[in-house]
């Protein structure tokens, strides 16, 4: 089992998230991150904890739960990837996705990145305007005269 | 043609403090420009467009929108079906609309821009003075080349000639006045684009597809960095020189009611041992009369000319993906597959379709010698068939 091509596969690193808290991952799991992996390139010493200095415990554990599942995809058929991926991000709240967004891009995943990004995009189609605003607390800072001379400047857009 | 773009994100060292109240702040407005672009890029243009009254934030966002595309909508289409005259008046409509949408635009790049609508030169000259900014762009519908302005397409990598009147110096201007072109399709009409003949400048193109241009007769291009070649149409005189790195080819018929197979194999059979992807696209009409007889002359021709390249030595040594469409199960287009088969090394995956055969005994011959061929695969190999029906399910080259 722990030949030295295996063992060179799977070493180990050391993540640790902005509040301190330490994960040890799989180097496969941890290098799609790009960032981190440039960071482990350039580093000598890979057992010193490498730190994610935006990213709070409670999301780095969710981001090492989305690695994992991808780094042994090749278990998984493409659809029960796709599957699974949709319900990773249907059981987050937007204040996750809303961190999990800023990690995956600081951390540079772009399947991550590209996930969220959908499920986001997905609650804004379909919608009207004042839907959006409530579902995402956006505050309207125009006046009424404001608004409708955006609306008639693109009143295409309106017309359903 | 639809792509996603990456936008850079280096940029980003964005963090929102945790700190602050949950649920009650608008956390999407606050994440970084980059973020909210990718967002909308999964948008369609009207969806995108509605975001613009949320807030000022949102309303500037919008402006950024890269990926512009502009039709008229079905009902206007049946309006003018109907009555002519319209024509001018929506053409005007539909100028005004991309000239007030562009004009608004704040962003730095437009990615894409589309104009599916019958435009004529005076509306094409004014959309034109936009297209410097614009690295993948779709000529309007049957529109003239005349009035544009070479030096706007420096940057220009993706462009895609549908039913455009292009002439062969259109073409050759286009050619040496974009650098940058790396993706090109013409599609359709030109009957005034006789022929490509550019055998000594090099060009950067990577992707090229000419398909269903009636009268060309040759293609002479110096093409070192030609990754894939798609050709449907006539037997043409075809020379790409220098494509040392080709290896996705589909050749078909396209319109033309004849056997394309000699003629790509004599063109392209220095190439044939460095593909990776090869697809026949024989479009066939079971139902002509005349099948039978072309498919008896043309096609032993054919044989003829495959047994000359093998004994030539030029095998398929690099094959993964085999195309064959359009084939109808007959004796020969089997022996025409199996040859191909047989000169192959490391092929993966043979994909058959089939066209719909209405005649019940003629499939069922056919659907035997399909079997029959299945079962001689060497092992390893997938073999997918397809009806006619599910031919637009089916994948295009180079995204498998």
């Amino acid at each position: 089992m722990a030949s030295t091509s295996t063992s060179t596969l799977s070493r180990k690193l050391i993540l640790k998230s902005s509040d301190g808290e330490k994960f040890e991952v799989d180097e496969n799991v941890a290098m799609q991150s790009q960032t981190i992996k440039h960071m482990i390139e350039d580093l000598d010493d890979i057992n010193s904890p490498i730190p994610v200095s935006i990213v709070t415990g409670t999301i780095l554990s969710k981001v090492i739960e989305y690695c994992k599942k991808h780094a042994t995809e090749d278990s998984d058929s493409d659809e029960q990837l796709k599957q699974w991926d949709k319900e990773y991000a249907n059981n987050m709240d937007l204040n996750t996705l809303y961190y999990l967004l800023l990690a995956a891009n600081y951390m540079e995943i772009k399947g991550l990145l590209e996930l969220i990004t959908q499920c986001v995009a997905d609650m804004i189609k379909g919608k009207s305007p004042e839907e959006i605003r409530a579902h995402f607390n956006i505050k309207n800072d125009f006046t009424p005269q404001e608004e409708a001379n955006i609306r008639n400047e693109n009143p295409w857009a309106f017309e359903n | 043609m639809m792509k996603k773009t990456w936008p850079a994100l280096k940029s980003c060292k964005h963090q929102c403090s945790e700190a602050r109240g949950v649920g009650l702040n608008d956390r999407l407005s606050e994440l970084p420009h980059d973020i909210l672009l990718l967002i909308m890029s999964f948008l369609t243009m009207n969806e995108a467009a509605r975001t613009s009254v949320l807030s000022r934030k949102w309303k500037f966002m919008w402006q950024c929108f890269p990926v512009l595309f502009f039709e008229a909508n079905s009902p206007t289409m049946e309006r003018i079906k109907k009555d002519d005259q319209l024509l001018f008046q929506e053409r005007l409509g539909i100028t005004r609309w991309v000239n007030s949408v562009l004009e608004a635009h704040r962003g730095l790049t437009i990615d894409e821009l589309r104009v599916i609508f019958d435009l004529d030169v005076d509306c094409e000259s004014y959309i034109d003075k936009s297209i410097s900014l614009i690295d993948c762009y779709t000529w309007p519908l049957k529109c003239r080349v005349q009035s544009f302005d070479p030096r706007n397409l420096a940057s220009l990598r993706s462009l895609c000639l549908k039913y455009v009147n292009l002439t062969v110096e259109d073409l050759e201007c286009l050619l040496k006045y974009c650098p940058a072109l790396e993706d090109l399709r013409i599609v359709g009409g030109a009957s005034a684009l006789t022929d490509i003949h550019l055998p000594h400048s090099p060009l950067q193109l990577k992707h090229l597809e000419v398909s269903c241009c009636p009268r060309l007769a040759s293609i002479d291009i110096f093409v070192p960095k030609l990754v894939s070649f798609t050709y449907q149409g006539c037997p043409i005189v075809l020379c790409l020189r220098g494509a040392s790195l080709l290896s996705a080819v589909s050749i078909g018929n396209g319109d033309y009611q004849g056997s394309v197979v000699p003629f790509a194999s004599g063109s392209l059979s220095t190439y044939f041992q460095q593909l990776d992807y090869l697809k026949w696209d024989l479009l066939l009409n079971p139902r002509c009369s005349n099948i039978i007889q072309f498919s008896g002359n043309g096609r032993i021709y054919d044989l003829y000319k495959m047994k000359e390249i093998k004994y030539n030595g030029r095998p398929f040594t690099s094959l993964k993906t085999l195309e064959l469409f359009g084939l109808l199960g007959q004796p020969i287009d089997m022996q025409f597959a199996t040859f191909i088969v047989e000169n192959s090394i490391m092929l993966k995956d043979v994909i058959f379709q089939l066209p719909t055969l209405n005649y019940a005994p003629f499939y069922k011959h056919a659907m035997n010698r399909i079997r029959k061929f299945k079962r001689c695969l060497p092992q390893g190999v997938n073999f997918i068939l397809y009806k006619l029906l599910d031919r637009n399910a089916h994948v295009s080259p180079g995204s498998t």
